[in-house]
């Protein structure tokens, strides 16, 4: 056995001896678990959803007060625009996260 | 929701006991450790959802404890300032005195000696020693959660090794 593998053998050793967690410390714990209050999480496309309504009723909106005008002809392909972005961004930003989540990482060191 | 958070206790009394080890190597005090140990679990139970503990669940565990202790690193450094960790060299003499006993107290006081050495190294060399030894990570493992490259990873590791090593013979180990 070389000196590198016994110094591996001996760090391995020492640093994994056992430390219990105090009981106190487990209980508190365990208690703050089952009291952790339940989150909702909002389904990603909701957000995007209710902005789109809310594009699709300004456009309304505008062709409703200004009929056969160049604003509510130019409100059609913006609104048409704006929403495509949105889900675009949307899943774009769904799919980064999600990346992010998964490999959870440590910077700053 | 109950069964994130019964997949969460699961880890507490599956991994606990390796989790807490490693928060009292990271963290100076032991009250350090303690919340190091409960905010780590807390975060697990707030990533419910996106948990892969398909792959080394306790490096795993141990990476998010690292994350934590690095985000709240200034805290901790200030704290240990005012109260430096000091391992217990007490439960040496706690190994009876018989002659028989010698070699394994004498590897005990080694240990310590070691555990000591790596609890002073830099927190550059130390937390990838923690890791490696402790959570079992590859150096891949270890190069994506702490984000560097894994040549600096081994560069790392081998430099803590030599300066443990130096420090072990300094007090008279032989191998």
């Amino acid at each position: 056995m070389t000196d590198d593998e016994k110094l591996d053998g001996l760090l391995r050793m020492s640093l994994t001896e056992e430390e219990i967690p105090p009981p106190a410390v487990q209980a508190v714990l365990l208690e703050q678990i089952r009291r952790q209050p339940a989150k909702r999480e909002i389904s990603w496309w909701l957000p995007t959803l209710i902005g789109g309504l809310q594009t699709i009723t300004l456009v309304a909106g505008v062709n409703f007060i200004f009929p056969n005008s160049w604003l509510s002809l130019l409100s059609l392909p913006t609104g048409a625009c704006f929403i495509l972005c949105s889900v675009t961004l949307s899943a774009a930003a769904q799919v980064w996260t999600r990346k992010e989540r998964n490999v959870y990482v440590v910077d700053k060191l | 929701m109950a069964t994130e958070r019964q997949v969460v206790e699961q880890l507490v009394h599956d991994y606990g006991t390796r989790l807490y080890t490693f928060c009292r190597r990271l963290a100076f005090t032991p009250g350090d450790a303690d919340d190091l140990y409960q905010q780590t679990y807390l975060r697990i139970l707030d990533m419910k959802g996106t948990l892969d503990l398909s792959h080394n669940p306790a490096g795993f565990l141990m990476s998010v404890a690292t994350r934590l202790w690095s985000d709240e690193r200034r805290k901790f450094a200030r704290r240990q300032r005012i109260a430096p960790l000091h391992y217990n060299h007490a439960q040496v003499n706690e190994v009876p005195d018989e002659k028989s006993t010698e070699r394994m107290v004498e590897q005990q006081q080694t240990q310590i000696e070691l555990r000591e050495a790596v609890q002073q190294l830099s927190d550059v060399l130390r937390v990838p020693v923690l890791l490696y030894y402790m959570a079992d990570m590859s150096v891949q493992d270890i190069s994506s959660a702490l984000r560097i490259p894994q040549g600096t990873v081994k560069s790392r590791l081998h430099q803590a090794r030599q300066k443990l090593k130096l420090r072990l013979e300094e007090s008279g180990y032989d191998g």
